[in-house]
């Protein structure tokens, strides 16, 4: 009893103390909201019509042949793609590894070769494209075009070669190209990768989540000060002195802030929900998951939250939360995919993005919302989340308890 | 002040009979150090007894306190109150002592009365009790009528009064202040000292430190003296006032003289230590009968003439300094 009471004095004043700083509930639920409106309208026409080059191909060559060769030299002078090329590692295998390198969105696109059947099979070729359906509507239509584009490339080079070859002196010329056509023959079959039907992504889908992940991380700034403030203000010392476990202090700062968060993020999901549409901005879809999604707000709330607490017990002055905290929170926004997108970055800085927390939150938003999963597909996302959050929290407990102890 | 103080908790039915605290060759040193903050200091204060804790800055006060309450572990030595030490039982241990700290540690944000709750819950107060004592505090502080405003909009007076009462609300045995009269009007300090005074009628244990030598001298029945670490005096205040010798002669002057006047009288035999307010000149001699002629006929020599002079009795600020000396201390 004596400790439920306890909690519930630090509960009471921190939640006080939060609601009567009128500028800092502004910044802490307001700005992302209005922050995430700002980016979504600027970005809109960015997301889609945005050229991002290279694109990255994966390319899965199952047939050695002349045409397939020529095809890949095709692509290759492509500007605007990256070549990346696969293993053949048995026809299942492959196309598995191929499915997944565009479905987490490695590869923007991804083809596979495979020989066609009849009679002339080395010049039959069949070409299957798959394509990431988080990439943006019109960044997909040209990819697709690229590849028809080397296609038709390469069928007009069949087509030149085969009707010197065929057109006997004296033939006619409607029977000789109607040959040469049959012999080129080259198929080209669209697959795009992921749930049939599953929302084209928008500026939306990609600002709301990522600007509401980087105000959850941005609340290291005010946790870490409102610790640093106690100090200052000889409350902890005070606190030292009375029968109260560190536990208590810790549990009682953070839950405020924790639903703090998720107020923020609840607005910011239904601004681009509900305003965002009447702006122009794009629609936010959040899936079909919403237990999902809860899991996914949860985790990354947590982690955010853990990580503000580690920087309270690190930081000695408010100087310090405010730069340090904001500095490592935009450094894990910018590897992370919030401040500039992953599929625009080069597929070094793609691979860093993979350690920043900040990705995994997002990626698990972008699951439920764009790729359409449910708990299963959030799982490693949320499972990374909550392992930095019990590390963070960990030491921070760890930290804050040899503060209050006797020095 | 309208509220009288509890009687009804155990901790101040006690019977002032025996120690409240017992701090048996104490050193404390910061982490990292090289030197010593407390050497090798005992201390033992009576139940009920008003102890007032002097010393320069650096002397080791805040150190000892911290020890005392528990923010700091001693490197050698040990500290108990009412016979519990720390180790045996950290909650029971901080139950018995309320700490008013030297700065204002309250919530700015909150109002009096829900720094109180805070504050008493995490004290472990509860139900009837914890309002009880709240209402009872601010009652106590004379500030029921401000209950309900937030202390950032207090003034001075009013914050440190608070921050007063906020130790009191367990109804602790033991008091510890420190400095708790730090820029309030003199309307506030006397509120204070009547508060104090009140809780050390109804048997509170005491342990006050001030740089107002004036405070300890009207409040305190008991003074240590800290310096550099060291008790180095100890005792009701006419006991100290009584073992140092000598006595001070006091002289006014014409602004215009004051210079010159200081110039040959704190060289003169006998004078300890000459200090100057405005035109008042202050010497510490051995025997105020003995050297009296030897000051005139410095003066004299110089050709200057005191406008008003007083042969007197040491007070506190004058035993303190002869104690521990008028160099400056910017040490912590």
């Amino acid at each position: 009893m004596r400790r439920l009471s306890q909690l519930q004095a630090v509960l009471q004043k921190e939640t006080l103390g939060l609601m009567r700083d009128a500028e800092a509930l502004l910044i802490l639920i307001v700005m992302p909201a209005v922050f995430v409106l700002i980016m979504s309208l600027a970005l809109r026409d960015t997301f889609h019509h945005g050229l991002p080059k290279p694109m990255r191909l994966v390319v899965l060559e199952q047939t050695q042949t002349k045409t397939a060769a020529r095809l890949i030299e095709a692509l290759r002078h492509d500007q605007a793609l990256a070549l990346v090329f696969l293993p053949f590692s048995g026809d299942r295998a492959s196309r598995k590894h191929v499915r997944e390198e565009v479905r987490t969105g490695r590869a923007s696109l991804a083809i596979v070769l495979k020989a066609g059947r009849g009679p002339h099979s080395d010049s039959v070729l069949a070409v299957t494209l798959y394509t990431n359906p988080a990439l943006p509507a019109q960044m997909r239509a040209l990819g697709v075009s690229l590849v028809r584009q080397a296609l038709v490339r390469v069928k007009a080079q069949r087509l030149a070669s085969a009707m010197r070859h065929l057109m006997p002196p004296g033939a006619g010329p409607v029977q000789a190209f109607a040959d040469a056509e049959r012999h080129a023959r080259l198929s080209l079959m669209i697959v795009k990768q992921g749930l049939d039907g599953a929302p084209t992504p928008t500026s939306a889908q990609q600002n709301a989540p990522a600007w509401a992940l980087l105000a959850m991380f941005f609340l290291a700034v005010p946790l870490s000060v409102s610790f640093i403030k106690e100090r200052q203000q000889g409350v902890l010392t005070r606190l030292r002195t009375l029968p109260v476990p560190s536990w208590v202090l810790l549990t009682g700062k953070l839950l405020p802030y924790f639903v703090i968060n998720m107020i923020q993020l609840a607005v910011v999901l239904l601004e681009g929900m509900y305003l965002l549409p009447l702006l122009g901005g794009g629609t936010l879809t959040i899936g079909h998951a919403p237990f999902a999604l809860l899991v996914v707000a949860a985790s990354a709330n947590g982690a955010a939250i853990a990580y503000g607490l580690l920087v309270a017990t690190f930081v000695r002055s408010q100087e310090q939360a405010t730069s340090f905290g904001a500095v490592s929170v935009l450094i894990m926004a910018a590897i992370g995919g919030i401040l500039v997108p992953t599929m625009v970055m080069p597929p070094s800085m793609q691979r860093l993005a993979h350690v920043s927390p900040m990705f995994w939150g997002l990626d698990g938003f972008q699951a439920i919302f764009v790729r359409g999963d449910g708990l299963a597909g959030i799982l490693p996302d949320t499972l990374r989340l909550t392992a930095f959050a019990g590390v963070c929290l960990v030491i921070a407990a760890l930290r804050f308890h040899r503060e209050l102890k006797p020095q | 002040m309208v509220a009288t103080l509890s009687s009804s908790s155990p901790s101040s039915a006690t019977s002032p009979a025996g120690l409240a605290v017992d701090m048996e060759d104490v050193v404390g040193r910061y982490r990292g150090a090289n030197f010593v903050s407390v050497d090798h200091v005992s201390l033992k204060v009576q139940r009920g007894a008003f102890l007032g804790l002097l010393g320069p800055n650096g002397a080791g006060k805040t150190t000892l306190l911290s020890m005392l309450c528990a923010l700091m572990r001693p490197a050698s030595g040990t500290v108990s109150v009412h016979g519990l030490s720390f180790d045996e039982n950290p909650d029971s241990y901080k139950d018995l002592l309320g700490f008013v700290p030297q700065g204002l540690a309250l919530y700015p944000r909150l109002t009096g009365r829900e720094n109180l709750a805070v504050f008493g819950r995490m004290s472990g107060l509860r139900g009837d009790l914890l309002w009880e004592r709240i209402e009872f505090a601010l009652a106590f502080a004379g500030l029921s009528e401000f209950a309900g405003r937030r202390v950032g909009t207090y003034s001075g007076g009013q914050q440190r009064r608070l921050n007063l009462v906020t130790a009191l609300l367990p109804d602790p045995p033991v008091l510890i202040l420190d400095e708790p009269t730090v820029g309030v009007d003199p309307q506030s300090r006397h509120a204070i000292h009547e508060n104090l005074r009140a809780l050390s009628r109804a048997g509170k244990t005491i342990i006050y430190t001030s740089h107002y030598l004036d405070e300890i001298e009207h409040l305190c029945d008991e003074i240590a003296i800290l310096d550099a670490g060291r008790l180095i005096a100890r005792g009701p205040l006419d006991d100290l006032l009584a073992r140092s010798s000598g006595q001070n002669i006091e002289l006014r002057f014409d602004r215009d003289h004051v210079t010159r006047a200081l110039a040959v009288l704190q060289d003169l035999a006998g004078v300890q230590e000459a200090m100057v307010a405005s035109s008042l000149v202050t010497l510490l001699v051995d025997d105020a009968y003995l050297r009296l002629p030897g000051v005139l006929e410095a003066l004299r020599a110089i050709a200057v003439r005191p406008v008003a002079l007083s042969i007197g009795a040491r007070d506190l600020e004058q035993v303190f300094l002869s104690l521990t000396g008028t160099r400056l201390r910017d040490g912590v």
